[in-house]
């Protein structure tokens, strides 16, 4: 409990393709991706369940935001030594603040 | 209901169990739950993860359905290039590669769009990161084979409907920068291609039909002017005209289905955003959120109650990841009261 911010849960899972999550999944509860497989998960124990099925790691969101940063500064890095040609057909990527 | 035998002219069946393979519409009574029974319904529509395309890539041509679809071309070079894969519901296999003649670079295939079936699709025009093609092909199943090159150079614009009846609306030409927005559509046999009636608003990167829309009826919605519109524009084979716009401005929209039936997905700006929307050619109603905010390039396909999306723009570039919109067909019990 003393992980889990009051509205969702917070954890690292990786997307393994189909069945990742499911239709049903997703009428459980709130399921949001982020960078650096950072998931934001609505606070209920189906969410809590699928968190554990999937072999997650749940952080708190201090720690998720700054996975999150870490990832999206590496991307940025990345994106600042592309060609001018490559960076016409790439947004440069931004910040992501976790809800 | 002792009156369901007189309205509908049939009896209804006394079951201990809920029959399989039940017809749409098909009513019955299951003694064991003692509940009055209709196949048929409609569920509550959301998305699922699919299989991981196998690299992470945008600007691909998407076409197919949910288990049948296709993802062709796009860019990095590297790992999309000329590639096509194709999808049964569960995941990517390799297909053969585009063509792009004359010159087969992969450079060609970023920014194309796709439309048909897997067995009877094709793409056309896209170019990366200059160098705009009117390059046309069609797939098989197995092969592209190159056809008519479309009447000017295009990429970032709309396909839409089957091989032999489709239409390429939208889309930047060579020049700028700015690029210049288009209002052109093409429409294509599946050799040939004859100039249909213009858009009234300029537009790329819009959301459109998909594969299930025709020559007669297309939609085009969004995408940038080059600023984000939400304006949304009905085709009848001749004319384009303005109807109920899309409940936000936005650009690379994902898409699927008919000019009656159509889901909107996605988007830019907002995130990369992660709303949805139905049309049901009147008005557009929220529908579930998708799990991953992406700038989709069109590498989507299916119909408005079973989508796919891969790969695309997410907030740290790109991605590899799928998800299918499905609105499932339940069996629900009948209220008598």
């Amino acid at each position: 409990m003393a992980l889990r911010e009051a509205l969702f849960i917070y954890g690292t899972a990786t997307n393994t393709g189909k069945d990742f999550f499911t239709h049903q999944n997703r009428q459980d509860f709130f399921l949001q991706g982020h960078p650096a497989d950072v998931w934001v998960i609505g606070y209920n124990e189906k969410g809590a369940r699928w968190l554990a099925e999937k072999n997650g790691v749940e952080k708190t969101k201090t720690e998720a935001q700054a996975l999150v940063d870490t990832e999206v500064t590496a991307s940025q890095d990345a994106w600042d030594l592309l060609s001018d040609e490559e960076k016409t057909v790439l947004s440069r990527p931004t910040q992501v603040t976790l809800p | 209901m002792t009156t369901y035998p007189q309205i509908k002219g049939l009896r209804i069946k006394y079951l201990s169990a809920d029959p399989s393979g039940a017809e749409d519409g098909q009513v019955w009574y299951n003694s064991g739950s003692g509940n009055l029974r209709v196949s048929g319904i409609q569920g509550t529509g959301a998305w699922s993860s699919g299989g991981n395309y196998p690299a992470p890539l945008q600007s691909g041509a998407g076409f197919g359905t949910q288990t049948a679809g296709v993802v062709a071309g796009g860019t990095p070079p590297s790992t999309a290039g000329l590639k096509t894969f194709e999808y049964d519901g569960s995941s990517w296999t390799a297909g053969n590669d585009m063509s792009r003649t004359p010159t087969g670079s992969p450079y060609l295939s970023a920014y194309n769009s796709g439309s048909g079936t897997l067995t009877a699709g094709w793409a056309a025009g896209g170019g990366h990161p200059g160098g705009i093609n009117a390059l046309t092909e069609n797939y098989n199943g197995t092969n592209w084979t190159a056809s008519a090159s479309m009447p000017a150079s295009r990429k970032a614009g709309n396909a839409s409907g089957p091989q032999t009846a489709g239409l390429y609306f939208a889309g930047v030409a060579p020049g700028g920068p700015p690029a210049p927005t288009q209002a052109s559509t093409f429409e294509y046999d599946g050799e040939g291609w004859t100039a249909g009636g213009n858009l009234n608003t300029a537009r790329t990167n819009a959301g459109s039909t998909g594969p299930t829309g025709s020559q007669t009826a297309g939609l085009c919605f969004g995408g940038n002017t080059p600023g984000q519109t939400s304006n949304n524009e009905e085709y009848n084979g001749t004319a384009w005209t303005e109807v109920t716009n899309y409940p936000s401005a936005l650009s690379y929209l994902g898409y699927a289905g008919t000019q009656t039936a159509c889901i909107g997905y996605n988007g830019y700006p907002g995130g990369p955003g992660v709303t949805a929307k139905s049309y049901d050619g009147t008005n557009w109603t929220s529908i579930a959120n998708l799990s991953i905010g992406r700038l989709n390039y069109h590498q989507n396909g299916g119909t408005a109650d079973a989508a796919f999306v891969a790969g695309g723009e997410a907030t740290s570039g790109l991605i590899a990841s799928t998800e299918e919109f499905t609105i499932p067909v339940e069996t629900k019990n009948l209220s008598t009261s």
